[in-house]
């Protein structure tokens, strides 16, 4: 970057293309972005190094296109694919294999009709997520979820990438990807339930 | 023409259809279920509030990365990148 172009920064907007000043700007979100994403904090902190790395070694094809705090998220999300990749369990199922998640198969009997009582949830979705105490307990469903559905569904919540990215981020087809999505839905439907809704049952 | 669905395939059908994924074919099978099937008519709710309480998380999630107090870089691993990234801007 040119001499002329940083005196016309404010002092924030320097401090944001210093490189030096990374670690101390960004180096906490980035943390809790790999955290939220790899829930373990060695990885976390690991792929936060690499990344980091990566973007000092990139920084002079820095356009800014994007500000620099998005641009590292980037290179961030690129080093958890690859830490996923490397190290993720053979995830391939097929659209019948639903039934081989016992927490959703114990939902239906032998002939595939529910074996629990539905009951009505009341409230408003865009009401109770300002509540507190519910927030937390979603998260905490979100949280439980195994590592393998988990991470697609923070893709498409937090990343907000499409199915095509997250499919070839995750290195999965569509069909599994569905599947992924009815089992998180299934189970956080029974998390809430159990969890929220009626607590009792 | 349509086969009769389990409520099980009923639920799977139902996420399908929240993905816009359900084909014409898949449909009708779909809507004769949810018509006769009070019990899956209240999970179809349940997944639509799921969703909508998601989308909304997306942004709660968002802010709490972004909240001062959360959990925090170890000082040793930020010792560790610091050190790295000194050592980067030496060596150019």
């Amino acid at each position: 970057m040119s001499d002329t172009a940083k005196k016309d920064m404010s002092e924030e907007e320097a401090a944001e293309f210093d490189p030096a000043r990374w670690l101390e700007l960004y180096g906490d979100y980035l943390y809790r972005y790999a955290f939220l994403h790899l829930r373990n904090r060695e990885s976390a902190e690991d792929v936060v190094q690499d990344a980091f790395l990566s973007a000092h070694k990139a920084w002079d094809r820095f356009e800014r296109k994007s500000t620099v705090k998005t641009w590292l998220v980037s290179i961030l999300r690129n080093k958890i694919v690859d830490y996923v990749r490397k190290n993720r369990k053979v995830q391939t199922v097929s659209y019948d294999g639903v039934g081989q998640d016992s927490a959703v198969d114990e939902s239906f009997n032998a002939m595939g009709v529910w074996n629990e009582f539905l009951g009505e949830w009341e409230g408003n979705p865009e009401v109770l997520i300002e509540q507190q105490a519910f927030l937390e307990r979603i998260k905490t469903c979100v949280k439980g979820l195994p590592d393998t559905l988990r991470q697609p569904f923070v893709m498409r919540l937090v990343d907000e990438l499409s199915t095509e990215e997250i499919c070839e981020n995750l290195g999965i087809t569509p069909n599994n990807f569905w599947v992924i999505l009815y089992r998180s839905r299934m189970r956080l439907r029974k998390c809430l339930d159990k969890n929220w809704f009626h607590p009792a049952k | 023409m349509f086969t009769w669905l389990s409520c099980k395939r009923y639920s799977q059908r139902s996420s399908r259809k929240l993905d816009g994924q359900l084909s014409l074919v898949e449909l009708p099978g779909y809507w004769f279920h949810h018509v006769i099937c009070y019990t899956c008519r209240r999970m179809t709710r349940h997944f639509g509030f799921i969703d909508s309480v998601s989308q909304c998380l997306g942004d709660c999630m968002e802010e709490e990365l972004s909240a001062p107090g959360g959990d925090t870089l170890s000082p040793e691993k930020s010792r560790q990148i610091q050190a790295m990234l000194e050592k980067q801007n030496s060596t150019e």
